[in-house]
């Protein structure tokens, strides 16, 4: 596993961990209406921690003490997922914008709090679009797909 | 439609080079070794600077590392 490929799969894992630490503050405080419960908010900090630490860990280490940061396959790869991820990024715009109007209505209101939210998801999906996307042509690339 | 086809002698001139490993290959023309398993596998048309590259690694003209397939031109 290369440079590219370790960054993707740390990406993945820190984005998914993010939407659902985002995910169940927005249900705490926006539905049930109580503050985050603090073992949840531990369990989450410590895998953020775990992770970061196991990806730097493994980041580091070169296949071997010539490898390059990347070479022109792995820019080609970074820029057809940069591309899928700005594409990914119109659609979510688009349901942010209209599926609150069928949620709480044209005249409806939501919670201050909820737009930075949707704002934020939107950037780790495309993160996570991104990611992905590196992972898939990587997989695609090569027979033994390593 | 026009069909293009690039084929590469590369794991037959590395096994003829002392068994020299894709990693081996990689750092000497200066690519990940994700890179050399996608241009054996076909899977990846290398620029024309790695493709000399890896020509000159070899020590053979770029003709008898890649061959290109195409009967329109």
């Amino acid at each position: 596993m290369n440079k590219t490929q370790k960054g993707a799969w740390l990406n993945v894992a820190g984005v998914l961990l993010v939407l659902a630490s985002t995910l169940y503050i927005t249900i705490q405080i926006g539905v049930r209406h109580k503050p985050p419960e603090r073992v949840w908010l531990c369990i989450w900090v410590s895998a953020f921690v775990l992770v970061t630490s196991i990806g730097i860990f493994f980041f580091r280490r070169k296949q071997s003490p010539a490898e390059p940061e990347s070479d022109e396959r792995d820019n080609l790869i970074k820029y057809r997922a940069v591309l899928a991820a700005f594409i990914s990024v119109w659609p979510l715009f688009l349901a942010a914008s209209v599926i609150p109007k069928f949620i709480v209505g044209a005249n409806g209101s939501i919670p201050v709090f909820l737009l930075p939210i949707v704002t934020v998801f939107m950037f780790y999906i495309a993160l996570l679009v991104y990611s992905v996307a590196v992972l898939i042509q990587y997989a695609r690339g090569a027979k033994d797909g390593a | 439609m026009a069909h293009d086809e690039l084929k590469n002698q590369v794991r037959r001139l590395r096994f003829e080079h002392g068994e020299m490993t894709q990693q081996q290959l990689a750092d000497k023309v200066g690519v990940t070794r994700q890179t050399i398993i996608a241009i054996e596998a076909g899977k990846y048309a290398p620029s024309l600077p790695l493709a000399f590259r890896l020509a000159r690694t070899f020590g053979v003209p770029i003709e008898q590392v890649f061959e290109y397939d195409n009967n329109d031109v």
